[in-house]
């Protein structure tokens, strides 16, 4: 039967049937269980319960996974056609926003859900593991299904209001961590707010918001994860959770659709962001960009990309107030028995956290915008090589990190003595310094990830990363013990990992110089 | 007793061609986009690429432009092979790609001042600049609007004004009219024409043959990676045969002047154009020439507008050379 309205939504799920990608995908990911179930099943000599411990990691990547989806591809699903200037072609044809919303948006909720069902069958070997009952897995599924409900329709309703697919992304990451941290940051608020006798506990606002907070807590798919993954669970696998979730979903459905006319019914020129950046004409100038820099790429880089002095200011009072949450939190919870030395540690360990998100930002960004805005000729034809270009284009990318730095430093001055210890432990083990070259790598993957695919380089590099890990782990795991039951130490093993990644990084490193001479003329 | 013989001298610098294309050939996979290209631009020339689509203009203009490396083949751009000295080929030459790819966030003042940067230019030699090439654009006005605003002729302006930020001798246009109303398209080739005045060298390539017939005057006409035509334009459309058509626009209409054209031995046809004054003049080139036909008609006081190749020879030509189709 041929209903207008399922009619993007019928579209989409045979256009995906017959890419071989999907089912690449899908074998890819049952091998992967498999893998980890025979994994299980060779340690379980050595473990307890390895069918909860193999079940409990599957759900846990799961639900990591389905969340860096949602914040990609679900976000993207209304504001790819905005970018690409063709919602307006599609709002032409007969097709109805529904039809829309659904064919665009549904179709992919219901692929993410059918790679989750295609686990379900395998999972169920976690049984004869032991450990685990059938009751867990079914809650757990149940579970991530409820949220990937939710998820999507979060994103939806993102990428109806946004005209970007970062900012889908950005505002859907924000809500969902909203959310999730809701409860707890609410209740502690309140707490708070107790023991500084601002309200008294017994309260009828006390009791109001302790009620709304434990609500949401019980929303929050990933407690309830943590609830399944107990021994000895026992609660119905469709429960507060999994409704509110469904009803969150619907609910944000709803939103999308009421004001999708409203928000797509001026077309207008995909651009990228400005931000904040004032033009000369400004009298708040010195805030702008200004004239260009003798190195032109890393000015425009640092203004146009990560956003310039503005930018910076705005990020390094964000890490500032990251930092004070934090020790907010730990002061309510220690009851006021933290040192600066603490303080310090936790700038020191945000402003970490923070770094590592600019650097991938940037990894992402740095020549995906070139390509993505189609500049990259133009640039390309300067009288640079590749590989200059690049270097001052990563230069470009330096100052933005001045932020996260200096909050480090303040953290650094408060806290000198586990600084300076953590430092020299890195120093002296090797493994400090294979932790660093394999941020190098990473970066380097994701860099060259983002050259070769439209979209997904970040979860496309934390998932040749999580897979290639583990294998690479294993090996390193049988080699460790074989090093230490002939006696040697570690160390050869580290060195050998260094040698190998820094290669590695050096190769990538040539084959993004040379994926940007075939991107510069295509 | 015979005369010593000198080695023969160096031709002058003025005749030698700025950019030499020899053998040049590309395949994207297995399919081949350029089959020993070869032609050559003189300089201070405007030099039309013409081509149905698919014909391979683009990806030669890139060959020029260092952005392809070619299969086989040499490009060299005043000397410098654009494979082995790219660096000096690009200080050289300037190329305006067939999108219109700019950073548009920045104003029109930050992204000629980003390039001028760029090719190395002081702040007070990028100001000046910048202040030259948005008067000759006609820009002046717009450099602090942003560039998602500029209309399609203000784009394809400023794209050019990019171009010439690092004062190249030798511009690469691809396409640059397309996508332009009338209006913008002959403001465009009114500029093209100033900087042929200013000394600068200009392959561009283009389908509105009207357009390239009234610019050009050489041509390089490309049909499945085969160079079909190269050479001036009257070359062009001597291989129609021995007759020339030329379009001769007056100021103002004058039968006096058409009267004596047609009375030159030679002349086989003067016919009036349609909406204004301009006269097809069709001669036998064996018989009688351009300057005969200037003199006459400026003898019996007419104003002389233009004198051009007419288009409508060109069309026929590039018909007559290129193949129905599209390749495959």
């Amino acid at each position: 039967m041929s209903m207008p309205v399922m009619a993007l939504f019928t579209r989409a799920l045979r256009q995906e049937a017959r890419l071989v990608r999907t089912y690449l995908i899908r074998v890819g990911l049952l091998v992967f269980v498999l893998f980890a179930v025979m994994s299980a099943q060779a340690q379980a000599a050595f473990v307890g319960a390895p069918g909860l411990m193999f079940f409990g990691s599957l759900v846990m990547i799961n639900f990591f996974f389905i969340t860096f989806v949602g914040l990609g591809l679900f976000a993207s699903a209304i504001t790819e056609e905005k970018e690409e200037m063709t919602l307006g072609l599609l709002r032409m044809t007969s097709l109805s926003p529904l039809a829309i919303l659904f064919g665009k948006s549904t179709s992919r909720l219901l692929s993410a859900a059918l790679l989750l069902a295609g686990q379900f069958p395998f999972t169920i070997l976690a049984v004869t593991l032991g450990g685990v009952s059938m009751t867990q897995i079914l809650a757990a599924y149940c579970t991530l299904l409820a949220y990937i409900v939710f998820l999507a329709n979060v994103a939806l309703f993102c990428s109806v209001i946004c005209r970007r697919t970062a900012n889908a992304g950005g505002f859907t990451g924000f809500i969902i961590l909203a959310f999730f941290c809701a409860p707890s940051l609410g209740k502690m608020s309140l707490d708070g707010l107790v023991w500084l006798n601002v309200i008294s506990a017994a309260s009828l606002l006390y009791g109001l918001f302790s009620g709304l907070f434990l609500l949401m807590g019980r929303a929050s798919p990933f407690d309830k994860l943590i609830r399944i993954m107990r021994t000895g669970f026992s609660e119905p696998a469709i429960d507060f959770q999994v409704i509110s979730n469904i009803l969150l979903g619907v609910v944000f459905f709803l939103l999308a659709w009421a004001l999708f006319d409203l928000c797509t019914r001026q077309q207008k020129q995909a651009a990228p962001a400005r931000a904040l950046l004032v033009k000369r004409t400004s009298r708040l100038r010195i805030l702008g960009a200004g004239r260009a820099w003798r190195c032109a790429l890393a000015w425009k880089d640092f203004f146009f990309l990560s956003g310039g002095v503005v930018a910076a200011a705005i990020k390094f009072l964000a890490i500032g107030l990251a930092v004070g949450i934090s020790f907010y939190i730990a002061w309510t919870v220690e009851g006021g028995r933290v040192d600066l030395e603490f303080a310090g540690g936790t700038a020191m360990i945000v402003s970490l956290i923070t770094l590592g998100i600019e650097l991938v930002a940037c990894g992402t960004r740095i020549f995906h915008e070139e390509l993505k805005w189609k500049t990259l000729p133009s640039i390309m034809v300067l009288p640079f090589s590749p590989g200059e270009l690049a270097y001052r284009k990563l230069l470009g990318c330096a100052p933005a990190l001045i932020p996260h730095l200096a909050v480090f430093a303040i953290g650094v001055c408060l806290a000198p003595g586990p600084f300076f210890e953590t430092l020299g432990e890195m120093l002296t083990e090797m493994w400090g310094v294979v932790f660093v070259v394999t941020i190098v790598l990473f970066l380097h993957v994701l860099v060259y990830f983002s050259l070769i695919v439209k979209r997904w380089a970040l979860l496309l590099t934390i998932g040749v990363f999580w897979i290639g890990g583990m294998i690479f782990g294993t090996i390193i795991s049988i080699l460790s013990m074989m090093m230490i039951s002939f006696g040697g130490g570690q160390d050869p093993i580290a060195v050998f990992t260094i040698m190998l990644f820094t290669a590695l990084t050096i190769w990538i490193h040539f084959a993004i110089g040379w994926r940007l001479r075939k991107e510069a003329g295509a | 007793m015979s005369q010593p013989t000198s080695p023969p001298a160096d031709p002058p610098v003025e005749t030698r061609p700025i950019l030499d294309v020899d053998h040049l050939t590309y395949a994207y996979k297995n399919r081949v986009a350029l089959a020993g290209v070869t032609f050559s631009v003189m300089p201070r020339s405007i030099h039309g690429f013409v081509g149905p689509n698919g014909a391979g203009k683009t990806t030669t203009l890139k060959i020029m432009a260092t952005l392809l490396r070619p299969r086989s083949g040499t490009v060299r751009v005043f000397g410098h092979d654009v494979v082995t000295r790219y660096k000096q080929a690009r200080r050289k030459m300037g190329f305006m790609p067939d999108h219109f790819s700019m950073y548009r966030q920045m104003t029109v003042f930050e992204y000629l001042d980003f390039f001028g940067a760029a090719y190395g230019l002081t702040t007070a030699e990028r100001d000046k600049t910048i202040k030259d090439i948005l008067s000759l654009t006609d820009m002046e006005g717009r450099q602090d609007d942003l560039i998602k605003g500029l209309s399609r002729g203000m784009g394809q302006r400023l794209a050019l004004a990019r171009v010439l930020v690092n004062d190249p001798e030798l511009l690469l246009l691809d396409e640059p009219a397309s996508g332009l109303d009338p209006r913008a398209r002959i403001e465009l080739m009114e500029i093209l024409k100033e900087l042929r005045r200013m000394g600068k060298t200009i392959f561009i390539s283009s389908h509105i043959l009207s357009d390239l017939g009234t610019l050009c005057d050489h041509f390089t006409i490309i049909d499945r990676g085969r160079v079909k035509f190269t050479g001036p334009v009257e070359g062009l459309l001597h291989t129609e045969g021995e007759l020339e058509s030329y379009d001769l626009t007056l100021a103002e209409e004058s039968e006096a002047a058409s009267a004596a054209v047609g009375a030159i031995e030679g002349v086989r046809e003067v016919s009036r154009e349609q909406g204004g004054p301009t006269y097809r003049v069709t001669f036998d080139k064996e018989k009688t020439g351009v300057g005969a036909v200037l003199t006459a008609a400026i003898q019996n006081g007419a104003q002389i507008v233009s004198f051009q190749p007419c288009a409508a020879k060109l069309n026929e030509a590039f018909m007559n050379l290129t193949e129905p189709g599209v390749p495959t």
